[in-house]
């Protein structure tokens, strides 16, 4: 999501990029973002009343703002306004509602953290911004946190499951292919997006696309595990 | 940099990403089935110590307080005796013999609920007799057989294997309609070997039935198969329709204490 804003902002550069790159990003994009409608879709059917989990149920709303936030931040580069804001804002949103989602997925986890998630993320991203005046300098920040921080939980959930006895096998808790999932995708972002900015920077604006492109795979990768997580069979409340 | 190379990371990238999901997920579910399987254990060894002292609870109330009672009921009845006429002393002394069958099998009840039988006989001669009790009954033909070199064997898992042969015995009184019980032990170098069959009805057994964990198992089966990991050991039960129905454990012989003791 945050690469694509800064593909998207530097697209005079990549205009220099051979064909064959330009693409591939751009069908990776495409499939990309249509598998993010797709797990939308899915989730209205397996996340609300079929739900697998009670804690499935709030991710229809994610993957909606998620699948609007590429639509808004798409429309913001074709009236030709900085989309920066745009991918900042879900940066905040993100956070605070995947940490909502592990709040209802762990027992035990500290609602107060939520809150805290999300000032870590919106804080330090505004401060930089105010201080600054760029809003790619808070965009930046907002990235890095937003990545550290979704990371935490998925690894304290992890943690969990190898140390507690489970009533369900790992492969057939949703949590634990929804986890994978989130863990898979933000553990790759934040290496891809800082080799993105350093390629671009460094004017070798190819490899930022094939970067990207193996991005949109992964993300792709990250639906299949999500879809996983919603195919699995209603487990019991314990 | 040429189309092919470009086409080559992203290839590679892809590949790189796909092996690392992988293996994460493998690597996870190993581990979780690993701790999962430990916790089974645990879990186990606390509800089979827990059924221990509870039937040694039960075992020393019926050994303090009910045989007690029997015994005062006895000497009560030794001392009426003399002040009654002659037909009712012959009725006082059927009394005060059903009340000494009734101390006896208390005692013997009691004491095959506690530990001590191990302790005090050692498996070998409390399965003997329990074989000899069910030979009592005259319903069954008795074989029992004991080959190789006799070792010694904690006392703890000579009572896990007590208690799966109690198991099995009663399941072939319950259920299995058998003439014949065969009982054996095999000694080897390395292992020891309890068998138990019968040539009872037997039963159609599925690969489900005798997991640990499937909720299809037989209780009895569970039981017992439950005990035989607690102390390390193999179990394969054989049935057929018609045929009877074999249980065999296997226990490694080590100098070394067992990891559950």
């Amino acid at each position: 999501m945050f690469e694509k804003a800064l593909i998207i902002n530097f697209r005079p550069m990549l205009l220099d990029v051979s064909l064959v790159a330009q693409s591939i990003y751009l069908y990776s994009a495409i499939v990309a973002w249509a598998g993010s409608v797709v797990i939308f879709l899915l989730s209205l059917k397996f996340c609300l009343r079929r739900a697998p989990a009670p804690y499935m149920k709030v991710l229809p709303l994610y993957f909606f703002i998620s699948t609007m936030t590429e639509i808004i931040g798409y429309i913001f580069t074709l009236i030709k306004v900085d989309n920066f804001f745009v991918y900042w804002a879900f940066g905040v949103f993100e956070v605070t509602y995947l940490l909502h989602f592990f709040s209802k997925l762990i027992p035990f986890f500290p609602k107060k953290l939520i809150v805290a998630g999300a000032l870590l993320v919106f804080i330090p991203s505004a401060t930089a911004f105010i201080v600054t005046t760029r809003v790619r300098t808070g965009f930046f920040f907002a990235a890095v946190l937003d990545t550290i921080t979704v990371l935490v939980p998925c690894v304290l959930y992890f943690k969990r499951v190898i140390s507690i006895p489970n009533p369900v096998p790992l492969e057939k808790d949703p949590g634990f292919w929804m986890t994978t999932g989130i863990f898979f995708y933000f553990s790759i972002r934040l290496p891809v997006f800082i080799c993105t900015i350093c390629f671009l920077y460094a004017r070798a604006p190819y490899l930022s696309l094939a970067i990207y492109s193996i991005q949109n795979i992964a993300l792709v990768l990250t639906f299949i595990l999500y879809t996983k997580a919603m195919s699995c069979r209603k487990i019991p409340i314990s | 940099m040429s189309e092919n190379t470009y086409l080559l990371i992203i290839f590679a990238g892809v590949i790189f990403l796909i092996i690392c999901l992988t293996i994460f997920v493998y690597v996870m579910i190993v581990l979780f089935r690993r701790r999962q399987l430990e916790f089974e254990r645990e879990e186990l060894r606390i509800r089979m110590e827990v059924q221990e002292r509870t039937a040694e609870q039960i075992a020393l109330e019926l050994h303090d307080n009910v045989n007690h009672e029997i015994m005062l009921a006895r000497l009560n009845l030794e001392t009426l005796k003399p002040m009654v006429s002659d037909k009712a002393a012959a009725l006082v002394m059927d009394i005060s013999d059903s009340l000494s069958n009734t101390f006896d099998s208390i005692r013997d009840i009691s004491k095959n609920l506690t530990q001590d039988i191990i302790a005090a006989d050692g498996l070998d001669l409390a399965v003997s007799r329990q074989l000899d009790r069910l030979k009592g009954s005259s319903n069954y033909e008795i074989r029992y057989n004991v080959y190789g070199t006799y070792s010694d064997l904690p006392d703890k898992t000579e009572l896990v294997l007590y208690r799966i042969f109690q198991e099995a015995v009663s399941n072939i009184v319950r259920h299995a309609q058998a003439t014949v019980i065969s009982v054996a032990f095999k000694y080897s170098s390395n292992k020891f070997c309890m068998c138990i069959a019968d040539d009872g009805k037997g039963f159609t057994i599925s690969k489900k039935a005798t997991s640990l964990t499937s909720p299809e198992t037989f209780d009895g089966l569970k039981t017992m198969r439950a005990r035989a990991a607690l102390i390390n050991a193999d179990f394969t039960i054989e049935s057929e329709p018609g045929v009877g129905t074999k249980v065999q454990i296997a226990v490694p012989i080590t100098n070394n204490p067992q990891p559950n003791e």
